[in-house]
């Protein structure tokens, strides 16, 4: 089954999507503030030069105004971007700044305003912003004549504007940084939050694998009701087959023990048809109980391990052809290891090595090879007579004998077959180098 | 020779009895895995027949423990589940052969008597010793060409003796291993066989194959021939 993408990408691109998002609207908001704080600052310091030049202003009926003592040099410097003008109501120029000498234009800037009311806003001329400040001021002579005259003054945005530029670029690259490291801690922080999945991964790779029985880590609450409960599973079937295997055990003990009493209360003089009813009554129980024990393939759990397996059937056959002093010579790995189930597997080799024994005059060869990584190819050998080529495809039929040998139900190979059929695996029949049968299999490993 | 068969169905125990006494073994009988506990670790037999499904407690168990105990005599174990997990194991345990049920009463005689040879380090069915030749496939014994006639117990404590050839045994221990646990072990019966066995292996007196050990019993004193 394909794999949905992995969750610490999703939860990445998740954030990856939603941080420019809120450092977007984090830093237009800083930036609206800083550049209103600015403004409002351009406003006051507008302000404080207007009152200063009222201050120093100088004025009568009969002279111009003069404003002579301004402490701003800025006021005295050519365009150096702080500029002042008094005007009467209707738009008389009546004192400018030195430093707006001949930019005439500068005196569009001039519109009237309502009388005692500050005005403070932007304006562009030829092409430049300006924040632009004004009062309309009523001056009152000795005779209480009222003098309305509006002060305009103009301070070019250039200072302010470099200063926010510099500001926002500031603030970009904190906000950069600070995106950088919040993924970073993202990052650390999913894989440390996200560990107990990947143990858990990890070990379901292994009870695959068959290097483990069941999930053993500690894991977090939210993660033990399916550990716990995949490992009563496991637990669960292992039980069941076991019970199954004792009751068709126990089913096999019942049926087989009165089997041979009646099998004993034969003569030589009985009809031989109850005598061949009983070999087959025998014959039918043996094969349909030797089949309904086979597990079939199982995909998790421990592998069962096939030298030691084998060293065990080897020393049993020794023990039981002792006569025939037989040599298992047996070619086999110890860390090869078969995705069977163990009684299945001690089963299907039990029956083909004692065949194997049976026929054997000295000698039974075991190798196994690996084929990759999934399976395993075993032969058994013997240098016995060998199987009669037109009769290989009946022999695993069951009840069909290969051998003269007389002993057994002619049960083996056929039981041998079923269990590799349950299993999906292949079995091959042909001639050994010593002579007699080989039998190839191909297991899962 | 005397065996112990241990078999929890009460018909297919008398049958095995009866079919063992017909070859002339002297038998034990036991029903249960305790009982035949005892029995192995009481009674020294020359081979006990074990039926896996016992009650009380199961023959691989009974098996196992005899062997813990020391007790060496060859086992023969009767398996109705046919399992190679189930032969491996008792094999395992200690057994030497298994059959399967429901069996030929001839193929578990034929394997009991293997393995009482085989207990005795003969690997052959046919023994000689000198110009005795014992068959213990057919039961038979040859003095050069000609065939003796020795009646079942002649014969059995023939074949005790020389498979203990070169040790001495009682005539108490020759009993136990002649008749089952009910005979009178003070009837002077083995020395009646005794005297017949010399008589008809070497009616000459020249072979003398059994020594009287004084005191202690008899002795087989002719060797094995390969």
């Amino acid at each position: 089954m394909k794999a949905r993408g992995s969750i610490i990408r999703r939860l990445l691109g998740a954030s990856i999507l939603t941080l420019p998002l809120f450092l977007g609207i984090t830093g237009y908001a800083i930036d609206q503030a800083h550049t209103r704080s600015l403004v409002a600052a351009q406003q006051s310091q507008l302000q404080l030069q207007f009152y200063g030049i009222l201050g120093v202003m100088e004025w009568s009926n009969t002279q111009p105004i003069s404003v002579e003592r301004l402490r701003e040099p800025r006021f005295w410097q050519f365009r150096s971007g702080l500029y002042a003008f008094i005007h009467t109501r209707n738009g008389y120029l009546q004192w400018q700044s030195s430093s707006a000498n001949s930019m005439e234009y500068l005196q569009e800037a001039f519109t009237p305003t309502p009388a005692g009311k500050e005005v403070f806003d932007e304006i562009v001329l030829r092409g430049a912003p300006y924040f632009r400040y004004r009062y309309h001021v009523i001056w009152e002579d000795e005779h209480g004549v009222e003098f309305p005259l509006i002060f305009t003054l103009l301070e070019h945005q250039d200072t302010f504007r470099s200063e926010l530029l510099s500001f926002r670029k500031n603030i970009a690259l904190w906000l950069g940084l600070a995106a950088v490291v919040l993924l970073l801690i993202q990052v650390i922080v999913l894989r440390w939050g996200l560990r107990p999945l990947r143990d858990m991964s990890r070990e379901l790779r292994e009870l695959e694998a068959g290097k483990r029985e069941s999930l053993g880590g500690i894991y977090p609450r939210e993660l033990t009701g399916v550990t716990h409960n995949l490992n009563r599973l496991l637990e669960k079937e292992q039980q069941q087959r076991e019970r199954y295997r004792n009751t068709l055990g126990n089913l096999a003990h019942s049926l087989k023990t009165p089997l041979s009493v009646m099998r004993s209360a034969t003569t030589p003089d009985t009809d031989p048809q109850i005598t061949d009813q009983l070999d087959k009554m025998n014959n039918i129980i043996a094969y349909q109980l030797q089949r309904a024990v086979s597990a079939g393939p199982r995909r998790l759990g421990v592998k069962t391990p096939l030298r030691a397996l084998l060293d065990r059937l080897c020393q049993t056959m020794n023990k039981v052809y002792l006569d025939k002093n037989l040599s298992f010579n047996l070619s086999c790995d110890e860390q090869h290891a078969l995705a069977m189930d163990e009684q299945d597997l001690m089963e299907l080799l039990g029956n083909l090595i004692d065949n194997a024994s049976k026929a054997a005059q000295s000698a039974v060869s075991i190798e196994v090879k690996a084929l990759g990584s999934a399976s395993v190819e075993l032969s058994i050998e013997d240098d016995g007579p060998g199987f009669p080529e037109d009769k290989i495809g009946l022999l695993m039929e069951r009840g069909n004998r290969g051998d003269q040998y007389g002993s057994g139900q002619g049960l083996g190979l056929a039981v041998a077959v079923d269990i590799l059929n349950a299993y999906e695996a292949e079995l091959s029949i042909g001639r050994a180098s010593l002579g007699g049968a080989k039998v190839t299999m191909t297991l899962p490993a | 020779m005397r065996v112990l068969i241990v078999e929890d169905e009460p018909d297919l125990l008398d049958y095995l009895a009866r079919s063992f006494e017909a070859e002339g073994f002297a038998c034990d009988r036991s029903a249960d895995g305790e009982d035949a506990l005892f029995l192995g670790e009481e009674f020294d037999y020359d081979l006990a027949v074990v039926d896996i499904g016992l009650p009380k407690l199961d023959g691989i168990q009974v098996v196992s423990r005899w062997r813990k105990n020391n007790r060496n005599f060859p086992v023969l174990i009767l398996t109705a589940r046919g399992r190679w997990q189930d032969k491996v194991e008792g094999l395992e345990a200690g057994a030497d052969d298994y059959v399967v049920k429901p069996f030929q009463i001839e193929e578990i005689l034929a394997r009991a008597n293997a393995l009482i040879r085989r207990s005795a380090g003969h690997a052959s069915p046919e023994m000689r010793f000198g110009p005795i030749i014992i068959d213990t496939r057919a039961k038979t014994v040859l003095r050069g060409d000609q065939r003796l006639e020795l009646t079942t117990y002649e014969y059995n404590a023939l074949e005790y003796l020389t498979h203990r050839c070169g040790q001495t045994v009682s005539k108490s221990e020759l009993t136990e291993h002649l008749y089952d646990q009910d005979f009178d072990r003070d009837s002077n019966v083995i020395e009646v066989f005794i005297a017949r066995l010399r008589k008809k292996l070497d009616p000459e007196g020249s072979l003398k194959p059994i020594t009287t050990v004084r005191g202690r019993g008899y002795r087989f004193d002719l060797k094995a021939e390969q």
